[in-house]
């Protein structure tokens, strides 16, 4: 599993115009809702709203990565969002979120779900590769950014 | 100058199986049922009560003797000791499972040594501040401070892709403050020369300043690891991860930690004892928990349950987060290599850790031990230089095998020694050797 697998350039946005956790949340599910073909909104929005709940996954340094697990979808699906302005979260560092990765998989796959947001955290708490995400122009640079950091990272791993 | 060994257990075994091939051993063993396996070892078996002061007589223990009481009862252990001790001034080395007799009988506790127990060993304990300092260093597999902290030894697995690779230790130029001590590859553990070349997989070991470790870690090992400690996740909440979590919390306010434990109990008494760990109640193998708990951001992550089984399978969860360390207990010595294979950063055993530590101290005669490594296999040791010593260069001492002089200490100066350096009468040398060569390095100086 690699992230470019499951985030497309139609399911990037980086000038999400937003003001609310809430419609942070929503607008990363409509992404998914256009580009996923059968899938519904509202158990999807319900399953990421309930993790939510449980403890925020607003993870500092200004990322969140709202996630959910729904039969809605059949296969994981990513997909990731800029504010223009930065959005109060109820984050772990209480500071304001504005890059946002929303991660949704079936119910039966907890161990691909699992890794992949790993990944996506472990690739965010590195400072340059944040730096670069709040740079970047397309959703093409965004997948390329991915791409090199994810190489880097973790294709030396045994 | 005999080994006697109070106990029949798994730990006894381990013991009589490193000491018999040095040493006269004698093992005392109080349940017939477990004489037989002691059969292909050169040990003499003496079935009774460790604990009974005419088994100790009859044995004609002496002053220059070790007694060592590893069965699997503490009580047991303890007694045998005040035994040992009223029968002759042997020496006595005592085993414990328990936190109060360890601290009743330590004499650490800034008490007089207790009369009949000249060293305690509590294998957790010891497992425990080894994963700790472990835990600290980012990327490191094994770490030691030396000196008070003005030389370190750390330890670390080349990943492939390294910077490490494709070149000979001498034209790799590493920082002149380090000098590369050993290195463990499969069963073989050696001391590198200049023309040596490391391959993916190996350990090396490194000793040397803090400021030259930190160099080399920022040049050869960053990309490998997260680059900061900040999360650590212990599933399992017993004796050894509450130590952890104890020892993480004094020595680095900053790390958040998590424990998690299945036991309700255990988790209150934990909370209650620990200041700002999070003592989460739960399975560390259930993917929901890990998910909720945001385990997947850790920075290490320790397995000490007290299966090993279990501890494999929240590891290679962990490994399946890629979270840059996982550490493991591995109860039984035998996954201790197999755990490693499956790519676990570090697997330790507990018994092992402590009896190899014993042995190497039984051996020790002018030389004082400072730290053992890779479960036994190598050796840091300190010697003083005699007055009547004539001053070497160290590229003219007499080639050591698989030793080396890693650090100098002169008139209260500690410095890593480079070839063109010398040794001279009354220095202070913290030489690192693997155990075979221990005993032969002490004979030149």
């Amino acid at each position: 599993m690699r992230l470019t697998d499951i985030l497309t350039v139609d399911r990037i946005n980086l000038d999400l115009d937003v003001q609310t956790k809430d419609e942070v949340i929503e607008s990363l599910v409509d992404l998914v809702v256009e580009t996923v073909k059968g899938t519904n909104r509202d158990a999807i929005l319900k399953a990421v709203r309930a993790r939510e709940q449980l403890m925020s996954t607003g993870v500092g340094n200004s990322v969140a990565i709202p996630h959910g697990k729904t039969n809605a979808v059949k296969s994981l699906v990513a997909a990731f969002g800029r504010c223009s302005v930065p959005v109060e979260y109820n984050a772990l560092d209480d500071q304001p979120v504005s890059l946002v990765f929303l991660l949704v998989g079936p119910e039966d796959a907890a161990g691909p779900h699992i890794k992949a947001l790993s990944r996506i955290s472990r690739l965010l708490s590195y400072g340059e590769f944040r730096s670069l995400l709040s740079s970047v122009t397309t959703p093409e640079e965004v997948l390329a950014a991915i791409a090199a950091e994810e190489k880097h990272h973790f294709e030396l791993k045994t | 100058m005999r080994a006697i060994i109070a106990g029949s257990g798994d730990i006894a075994y381990q013991f009589a199986g490193e000491l018999a091939e040095r040493r006269d051993t004698v093992v005392i063993a109080e349940n017939p049922g477990e004489v037989s396996r002691f059969d292909k070892l050169d040990v003499q078996m003496i079935i009774g009560s460790s604990a009974d002061a005419e088994v100790l007589r009859g044995l004609d223990i002496c002053e220059q003797d070790d007694f060592i009481a590893c069965s699997d009862s503490d009580e047991r252990n303890i007694i045998a000791c005040l035994s040992a001790k009223q029968v002759c001034g042997v020496h006595t080395i005592c085993f414990v499972t328990k936190e109060e007799y360890y601290r009743s009988f330590s004499p650490d506790a800034g008490r007089e040594p207790t009369s009949f127990i000249d060293r305690i060993i509590w294998p957790q304990k010891m497992l425990a501040e080894e994963i700790a300092r472990i835990v600290l260093v980012p990327g490191a597999i094994d770490v030691e401070i030396l000196e008070g902290g003005r030389i370190w030894l750390q330890e670390y697995r080349i990943q492939p892709g390294s910077p490490l690779l494709g070149k000979t230790l001498q034209q790799l130029d590493l920082h002149p403050g380090l000098l590369a001590v050993a290195r463990a590859r499969d069963q073989e553990f050696s001391v590198p020369r200049g023309n040596t070349m490391f391959e993916p997989g190996d350990k090396v070991t490194f000793m040397g300043t803090r400021r030259a470790l930190r160099s080399l870690e920022r040049h050869f090992f960053r990309r490998s690891v997260a680059d900061k400690v900040t999360n650590v996740t212990i599933i399992g909440g017993g004796n050894v991860g509450g130590i952890i979590a104890q020892i993480l919390e004094e020595e680095a306010e900053k790390i958040h930690i998590k424990i998690i434990e299945q036991d309700l109990e255990r988790c209150e008494t934990l909370a209650a004892n620990l200041k700002s760990a999070l003592v989460l109640h739960g399975d560390g193998s259930d993917l929901e928990l890990l998910d909720v708990e945001q385990i997947y951001l850790s920075s290490v992550l320790v397995a000490v349950t007290s299966h090993d089984e279990k501890d494999l399978l929240c590891s290679l969860l962990g490994l399946e987060m890629e979270i840059p360390k996982v550490i493991t207990r591995a109860t039984n010595p035998a996954n201790v290599h197999l755990f490693e294979s499956l790519g676990i950063s570090v697997a330790l055993n507990p018994a092992l850790t402590a009896i190899k530590t014993v042995v190497a101290f039984l051996q020790e005669t002018s030389a004082k031990l400072l730290a053992v490594t890779e479960q036994g296999k190598g050796n840091v040791i300190e010697i003083e230089v005699s007055a009547d010593f004539t001053t070497t260069q160290i590229s003219d001492l007499p080639e050591m095998e698989d030793a080396i002089v890693a650090a100098i200490v002169r008139k209260g100066k500690t410095f890593v020694p480079r070839g063109q350096d010398t040794i001279e009468p009354n220095d202070r040398l913290l030489i690192f050797a693997t155990q075979d060569a221990t005993e032969t390095v002490e004979q030149y100086f």
